[in-house]
């Protein structure tokens, strides 16, 4: 057994190491007790093996949940949302009625409200039509989670925050590719991720909350300090895309340029500082994979 | 730590149905009652929504919470009976981690074999060691991520592990025995 320890605390020191759980100072604990004994290696790989065969064991396909489910659920999530708005407009009704000149006023302001909505609406979408022209003009993406990804690109660009778990990922953006795999365990369908030709240099990848699941966010850098954030997740359908089909979220959607993307079984969001990079972008991780 | 608006909220939350589907049939070990366990969590959630945060690893942490809490509610309320204490499991379980560890060839094992067993091992674990196992191993958690979801202190996060794989160990060092493969 390793010094001064008791069976238990070997082990746990061993597989929070595994774990990647340590901070440096315990992980150079655990180093120079590994060192000492090759036995602690081996708790570190047993440990290892235990958790990915865990995994592979529980985390099976028939365990996905069942249409009928995940339909029942998206309605319920309609449901509140559509519950949100009756009840501002209920205020509004009761506004109105202890206030009758302002509710009178009120029931012209509504049908204006409504034709003025429409006619705005109407001037917006042919003007992103018109941005758009060349790409998708259809899609699901909502505005609050392009302005998500928009909000989450200026964080990490700034500093204020990063994506998670780097460590695990390559300081080579040669090496991203296998990585990836790894950690998103899908093919990357030949998508090039070395951008150097366009002056971007890749700067760090890691885990991130958005869009979901094993969502990885890769960053890059050019030398004015423009910044490129690129998320990769397996595609589950969703945001409905065609292959190969860039699809531009409108301007009032985000205020971040933005692109969306689907190469095979992944899904590509790119957001960048200026339109023309990301345009330049695009092609550039697209191609390689057309090739 | 920032703060999603509703719409996004609820694109991050629909995201994660496998998932919280996953671990509902894990806790549940029924499809009718992980369905009913699910729909709870999601309009929970949904009610809740102006309390989230998101945070490194989005919003799964929090809606497993949700589900573990919704659980055992609903399964204290059926069996009205209390939960074993750690102390009284630790009695029962093996005490082979003073032995060296086994260093497996994965690649040699029969996968289907494994599987099995180790599901069935899985599966057979006190609940309380099975959902921490689960969510550390299945869901990647982080060990303090895994106390915030069932709300219990680090060190018991990782002494549940510590038992829960001391017994999954022994097991599946017995089918790399069976199999003929060198556990050194």
């Amino acid at each position: 057994m390793s010094n001064g320890m008791t069976p238990q605390e070997a082990h746990e020191l061993f597989s929070a190491y595994a774990d990647g759980e340590l901070n440096e100072e315990q992980s150079l604990r655990a180093l120079e007790q590994m060192a000492a004994d090759p036995t602690n290696t081996k708790r570190v790989l047993h440990q290892q093996q235990l958790k990915k065969a865990c995994g592979r064991a529980m985390d099976s396909q028939a365990m996905r949940c069942p249409d009928a489910l995940r339909e029942k659920i998206c309605a319920m999530a309609e449901e509140h949302s559509a519950t949100e708005s009756p009840a501002s407009s209920q205020l509004a009704e009761s506004q109105a009625y202890d206030n009758p000149v302002i509710g009178r006023i009120g029931n012209w302001i509504a049908p204006i409200a409504v034709a003025a909505t429409l006619f705005i609406g109407a001037l917006v979408a042919l003007n992103v039509m018109n941005n758009n022209r060349g790409y998708s003009p259809d899609g699901i993406l909502t505005a609050s989670l392009a302005n998500t990804f928009g909000e989450r690109h200026l964080k990490c660009a700034a500093g204020k925050s990063s994506p998670y778990d780097t460590e695990l990922f390559p300081a080579e953006v040669a090496l991203l590719d296998d990585s990836l795999v790894q950690h998103v365990g899908q093919e990357l369908d030949g998508a090039a991720l070395d951008l150097s030709t366009l002056g971007y240099e890749y700067k760090v990848a890691g885990f991130c909350p958005i869009p979901g699941d094993k969502s990885v966010h890769v960053m890059y850098e050019n030398p004015a300090g423009q910044m490129l954030s690129l998320w990769i997740k397996t595609y589950d359908g969703k945001p409905t895309l065609d292959p190969g089909v860039p699809y531009i979220p409108p301007q009032d959607h985000t205020e971040q340029p933005m692109m969306v993307w689907r190469e095979g079984d992944m899904v590509f969001y790119l957001v960048g500082d200026t339109m023309d990079d990301v345009k330049q972008a695009q092609p550039a991780i697209h191609l390689a994979s057309a090739l | 730590m920032w703060h999603v608006d509703s719409e996004a909220f609820r694109e991050l939350a629909l995201a994660e149905m496998d998932a919280v589907y996953r671990m509902a049939m894990h806790l549940s070990r029924h499809p009718d009652e992980a369905s009913d366990l699910m729909q709870e969590t999601y309009l929970k959630a949904f009610k809740a929504e102006g309390r989230f945060e998101l945070g490194e690893k989005g919003v799964r942490p929090w809606l497993f919470k949700i589900l573990h809490n919704t659980f055992y509610t609903r399964y204290q309320k059926k069996k009205r009976e209390p939960t074993i204490p750690d102390e009284y499991i630790h009695e029962s379980t093996p005490s082979e981690v003073d032995a060296p560890p086994p260093a497996w060839d994965l690649e040699h094992m029969d996968w289907e074999q494994v599987d099995d067993r180790l599901k069935q091992a899985i599966d057979e674990l006190p609940d309380q060691y099975r959902e921490v196992l689960l969510l550390w191993a299945v869901e990647g958690l982080k060990y303090r991520e895994v106390g915030e979801v069932l709300d219990v202190p680090l060190g018991t996060v990782m002494s549940r592990l510590y038992r829960a794989r001391g017994i999954l160990s022994e097991k599946l060092a017995g089918l790399a025995q069976e199999q003929g493969i060198a556990v050194s």
